[in-house]
């Protein structure tokens, strides 16, 4: 079968990583194109497992959400044309246009979802997905079980077909990257960091309100006595959404280092005692099984991910939404000697189960045989220009 | 007894001879109303007496004839010292001076009687005293009065020499003892007939066989009825069980054929109708008739063993058991049944060869009452619940009035030790016979619980005695040696069974009890016991003070079966620090108890905090509670709400008891008191568990709500709610006991846990299970929250009314749960973390959702068990 492998984009963060995980192991059985729309870091890495042939990469204004709809449409509908493809796996609601495109070319959709409600909202807003999407696809394949009700409620449909693939984790290879070179993170006075004996709290991600950038500096303005590393993009040329980098260099505080964008996150993660999830909205955040991975107790809030029963059983849950004074709370009453017992790691390890990629493959895999045969028939469906200028697809 | 002389017969009455003879045998088959006598003159005065059989305590009324015609008519009106031994009030005696007749009378007698030989009784024709209600004789002659002393006491001559009466006539009638004894007594002196070696009963039934057989208004079934069962109808003990017994004055016998039998009236002291009935099952009519034609196999009283006395006595003999016990085996001092022990009985009371019948006299002879037949029975205890507490009067001894019928009451305690309706629920028993005799003849050997303060192999134990037997005996003989319960620190007060013993020994009067004085009085502490004495006469008694037992039962309203045998005066007075002043006085503490301490739930002591049988396997990091691999739908959901984390190992124990089932453990954790410490720890002793950290919001039931935030119910049939409970406000044993009471009614072992999940998939209509002893209708301070909430809830009608599991620990079904999450979810809790106790203990949403649950259980169509 010949499946093309869509993502949003190809930077080494959640929805990507784990699009380039399932492509690069579906290629061990069935003819896999990776179609990246906006290039990134894991184009490179993708080429060298599948050949520069299968992986395709555009520059960022080809599919950015300025470009009218239906041209993101048609040019999707090209791509999926220029090579033989039976089924279009687009890997998340950010790539949902290929889906729309596959399914008026009588292709085969998956759709993996990795978005929590809010960003599924959010990308309703700017048009890059569109209701009609959950008629339009043959499967999906959710990052998080309780994504079931955000789409019930955002998009009233949702096929016969679902499986939760939650998010996998390469235990290996994490634990290979985490123990490469890496350079120090640096605080706002451009001071490195260094261990020391007091306790190390750490997050990954782009900052920006929706990863809790601002929880992450209040949390680490109210929690003195430990160290706090943010890892990924911090500074506005690397990242323009962190409401707080004004604040980072206001107030200087002496224990939050930042790493800014890194290609390899895992050796900083590496570093701290305890991984600190402060997303404000995060499904099912990759780096969490990465932490996990690396034997980091992980505490996140109840109310900012889809894997609320894998931390709670695994790692350490706050009930609610996040805030920097729970949180605060939570890390003063943390010592290193109490993270460091055998049960905290006991119960991590039993969580990053969950992240077992050969099990979740074996899942999509059977899905995907249950999809083969033939091609679905000729769309009943037609897009139109509306009064209003956007595009109504309609699916009977 | 001083004998009566001169008493007569009267059972022909004085009718005309017309009437007579057209209805002899009815007459003749009437037994006598009136019995009389005359003992003779003393001076001009003729003595005499008469008691009407009905009426025994009433004056009869009698008329002097003279020549066949009225000359007096007086009455009985003195008090007779002699009778009054069996009829105590009597004034059955009269005194007729004939001095002082009215002139009339007196001529008329001179003129009867002058010419007539003066040592010669006077002829009937002449001079006759009869009971003018039916015209009956008082034979004159039978007292030895001759015609020379009634005109000696008129003036006209001497009195002849005084001759003593008849010899017959001088025999001591047997000496009565009781209510209806005395007419037995008057009724077989009266029989001179028959065989003199012969029971009295026995020649009385014989005699009113004879009777109804020559009465043509029966029929001859009837006759043949009654021939037959007279062997074994006993007329006096009939009568004294009568409770109108001059109803049957007339004729027992008949009585008995007519009426008693229907009304279970015992006809005999050895037949129990009650009891075999019990025994025979299925027959009809007269039972007595029945044991007699067909029923001999069957006991006919609890101590007369009709196999036992076949097997002992009779060998391959086809003879009546019961009539031969009365026949010979009696006499020849044979046992009747294991229970009763002839030789013991009659060594007992020194009784020798005067007692005909020993199993008969120890039913019948009140003096008797008291004696036991197992070393069990106590049976001045159970003497005092029948004739004091309930005002019954105890016509048979109390262990047999137990055996017969007081063993299907499980209010009446064989003794303190032995609770019937604990011994019977706790092990599970289908009783047929008295509980006691069970416990003794298999319970105790197997160590079966009669009370649920003494485990017979629990105190064998103690007292180094393998095995159980024999516990019981030995804790009666020797209250307060050894514990028998595990639970209390020390052995039951010997305090409390001298109390009762004193209690009982007061037989229900009010008398001084110079030791309850001194205790309820302190300030007389310096008083010697008479000065105590003298100051309750003087002012005590006045004042209302506490001066007897009898008097602490009544004010406080108890009843032996209430008090409270693990009563520890140590710990009541130590945990209520109101009660301080209390100390060292066991008295005035029980009675405080009784008359406070009990309506306001107090407890009696410590032990009460240790709940029996609850053996807590605390989990650990070397043996941990592993939750069980996924399934679809688990059976159950424990949620735990941690505000003191401590207890958290306590809980898991709990939850641990659901091993039997399917289950999965969501703990929520107050994270004002978390610590990665506690955290490590949880994972170590419960790995898998859900655990998550919240605000203190809405205290246990927000705790809650915000776990089932994190859950699919639809994953599971039935929740469990615990939570650390730990009620500061009360002293802490308590508020400990209180969690644990509710927790052990879910889930105190793996077979109540298991018992209570089957209960919810056994029976759909059950919603929720919570435990009974914590079964409240309190609102307290929450009224207005309740009402909203059930608003909320739709609840309406009856099931709005306040029925709720007070402590919010229960196990719910599944629906219900996910009703709750939906309205409590949008509930804005208070936050108690900075709030004093005060806040704590009443008032807030939580206590008004604690109340309004089961309402919703209701009004959702579900049933709720309270076990």
């Amino acid at each position: 079968m010949a499946i093309t492998l869509i993502l949003h984009e190809a930077s080494r963060t959640g929805a990507p990583v784990v699009g380039a995980l399932i492509a690069r192991e579906l290629a061990r059985s069935e003819a896999v194109r990776v179609v990246a729309m906006k290039d990134g870091p894991l184009v490179g890495e993708l080429r060298d497992t599948l050949g520069p042939k299968n992986v395709v990469a555009f520059a960022e204004p080809a599919f950015h959400f300025r470009t009218s709809f239906e041209e993101r449409l048609g040019r999707a509908g090209d791509v999926i044309g220029a090579e033989p493809c039976d089924l279009v796996y687009a890997n998340s609601l950010g790539a949902s246009v290929f889906a729309l495109a596959a399914r008026l070319k009588g292709r085969k959709v998956i759709l993996h979802v990795h978005e929590k409600a809010a960003a599924m909202v959010d990308l309703l807003a700017h048009d890059v997905a569109k209701v009609e999407v959950t008629r339009a696809v043959d499967a999906l394949v959710l990052a998080a079980d309780d994504l079931r009700g955000d789409l019930a409620r955002l998009f009233a449909y949702a096929p016969g077909e679902i499986e939760t693939f939650g998010v996998a984790v390469d235990v290996a290879a994490v634990r290979r990257a985490g123990a490469a070179a890496s350079t120090p993170p640096a605080d706002a006075r451009g001071r490195a960091f260094t261990r020391s004996q007091r306790l190390v709290v750490a997050m990954c991600g782009h900052a920006s309100l929706r990863k809790g950038a601002d929880i992450f500096l209040e949390t680490a303005l109210s929690a003195p006595d430990a160290d706090f590393l943010w890892i990924g993009a911090w500074a506005p040329d690397e990242t323009p959404d962190n409401p707080v980098y004004e604040d980072f260099l206001r107030l200087a505080p002496s224990n939050l280092y930042v790493t800014g964008a890194v290609d390899n996150p895992h050796p900083h993660i590496a570093t701290a005692d305890l991984f600190f999830l402060s997303s404000r909205e995060d499904p099912n955040p990759l780096v969490l099984g990465e932490a996990l991975a690396l034997g980091k107790p992980v505490l996140a809030f109840s109310r900012a991910t889809g894997v609320t029963d894998l931390i709670g059983r695994g790692g350490l849950l706050c009930y609610g939404d996040p805030n920097a004074e729970d949180a605060a709370r939570m890390i003063r009453a943390c010592t290193r000697e109490a993270l460091r017992a055998p049960s905290w790691r006991t119960a991590g390890d039993e969580a990053l189960k969950a992240y077992d990629l050969d099990a979740k493959m074996t899942k999509l895999r059977a899905m995907i045989q249950r999809l083969r045969g033939e091609p679905n028939p000729a769309p009943d469906a037609r897009s139109h220009a509306r009064d209003d200028g956007a595009v109504e697809l309609v699916f009977s | 007894m001083k004998a009566l002389r001169g008493e007569t017969e009267i059972g022909e009455a004085r009718k005309p001879q017309a009437l007579r003879a057209r209805a002899p045998v009815v007459e003749a088959a009437r037994l006598p109303r009136f019995v009389a006598g005359v003992d003779g003159f003393a001076g001009a005065t003729l003595r005499g007496w008469a008691i009407d059989l009905g009426a025994p305590l009433n004056s009869v009324t009698l008329a002097l004839e003279v020549a066949g015609e009225r000359a007096l008519v007086f009455a009985t009106n003195e008090h007779r010292a002699d009778i009054g031994a069996v009829l105590k009030d009597n004034v059955a005696g009269f005194a007729l001076d004939f001095s002082s007749l009215p002139d009339a009378a007196a001529r008329s007698i001179v003129a009867a009687l002058e010419g007539e030989p003066r040592d010669a009784p006077p002829g009937a024709h002449r001079l006759a005293l009869r009971v003018e209600a039916d015209d009956t004789l008082i034979e004159l002659r039978n007292a030895g009065v001759r015609v020379g002393d009634v005109l000696a006491a008129l003036g006209h001559g001497e009195a002849p020499q005084a001759v003593p009466p008849p010899e017959p006539m001088r025999k001591a009638p047997p000496a009565p003892a009781s209510g209806t004894r005395r007419l037995r007594w008057l009724l077989a002196y009266l029989d001179a007939e028959g065989d003199e070696a012969e029971a009295p009963a026995r020649r009385f039934a014989r005699r009113l066989a004879a009777d109804l057989a020559r009465d043509a208004n029966l029929s001859p079934a009837l006759k043949r009825h009654a021939a037959e069962i007279a062997p074994l109808f006993d007329p006096f003990f009939y009568l004294d069980r009568l409770d109108a017994p001059q109803e049957a004055t007339a004729n027992p016998l008949l009585h008995y054929l007519l009426a008693g039998w229907r009304d279970g009236v015992a006809p005999h002291p050895l037949f129990s109708p009650e009891h075999y009935r019990r025994r025979r099952g299925a027959f009809t009519g007269d039972p007595l008739l029945d044991f007699l034609h067909e029923g001999a196999d069957a006991d006919p009283h609890p101590l007369f063993d009709v196999a036992f006395y076949r097997a002992r006595h009779l060998g391959e003999a086809t003879v009546n058991p019961l009539r031969h016990y009365l026949d010979e085996g009696a006499p020849a001092r044979l046992d009747p049944s294991s229970l009763f022990d002839t030789r013991a009985f009659l060594d007992a009371f020194g009784f020798g060869d005067d007692i005909a019948n020993p199993l008969e006299h120890y039913l019948t002879t009140p003096a008797c009452f008291g004696y036991t037949l197992t070393p069990g029975f106590d049976a001045n205890l159970y003497r005092h619940q029948i004739e004091i507490e309930r005002g019954e009067r105890l016509r048979e001894p109390a262990h047999v009035h137990y055996l017969t019928r007081g063993f299907l009451d499980e209010t009446l305690l064989p003794n303190l030790l032995f609770d019937p309706e604990f011994y019977r629920q706790e092990n599970k028993l289908d009783l047929k016979a008295p509980a006691l005799d069970h416990y003794l003849a298999e319970g105790e050997a197997a160590g079966l619980g009669c009370h649920p303060l003494f485990s017979p192999t629990f105190y064998n134990s103690e007292r180094g005695v393998e095995g159980s037997v024999g516990a019981l005996e030995h804790a009666l003989a020797h209250p307060g040696e050894v514990r028998s319960d595990p639970r209390m620190e020390l052995a039951l007060d010997k305090r409390m069974f001298a109390l009762v013993r004193d209690l009982v020994g007061e037989r229900g009067v009010e008398t001084f009890h110079v030791g309850i004085y001194r205790d309820a009085n302190p300030d007389l502490a310096a008083f010697t016991d008479a000065q105590l004495e003298a100051h309750n006469r003087s002012r005590g008694a006045m004042d209302g003070r506490l001066s007897s037992l009898t008097m602490l039962m009544r004010l406080a309203d108890l009843k032996l079966r209430d008090l409270p045998i693990g009563f520890v005066l140590e710990d009541y007075v130590a945990i209520y620090s109101d009660l301080a002043h209390l100390e060292s006085r066991f008295n005035s503490a029980l009675y405080h108890w009784g008359r406070y301490g009990r309506q306001e739930r107090r407890l009696v002591g410590r032990w009460r905090f240790q709940i029996a049988d609850l053996k807590l396997d605390l989990p650990s990091a070397a043996a941990p509670l592993r939750i069980a691999a996924s399934r679809d739908v688990r059976d159950v959901c424990v949620l735990i709400h941690a505000y003191y984390p401590d207890l958290l190992p306590e809980l898991i124990a709990f939850a641990q008891n659901f091993r039997g089932v399917s289950f999965d453990i969501y703990i929520n954790v107050v994270d004002l008191a978390w610590t990665a410490q506690l955290q490590a720890t949880l994972r170590e002793i419960c790995p898998g568990a859900f655990v998550m950290l919240s605000n203190d919001l809405g205290r246990d039931v927000g705790g809650f709500t915000r776990l089932l935030e994190a859950i699919d119910i639809s994953a599971y049939e039935t929740f469990a709610f615990l939570h650390s409970k730990k009620s500061p406000h009360m002293v802490e044993a308590e508020g400990e006991f209180w969690r644990r009471d509710l927790l052990t009614a879910i889930a105190g072992t793996p077979q109540i846990a298991s018992a209570c999940v089957a209960a919810m998939k056994e029976n759909p209509k059950l919603g929720l299970i919570g435990a009974k002893s914590r079964r409240s209708q309190e609102i307290g301070r929450n009224g207005a929250q309740y009402e909203k909430l059930l608003d909320l809830f739709g609840v309406r009608g009856a099931n709005r009314d306040v029925d709720y599991i007070s402590g919010f620990m229960f196990l719910a079904r599944a629906p219900i749960v996910a009703r709750l999450r939906e309205t409590l979810r949008h509930l804005d809790f208070e936050f108690g973390g900075d709030r004093d106790l005060s806040f704590h203990v009443d008032g807030q949403i939580a206590h008004g959702v604690e109340r309004a649950v089961p309402a919703l259980v209701r009004e959702m169509g579900f049933e709720i068990l309270y076990r």
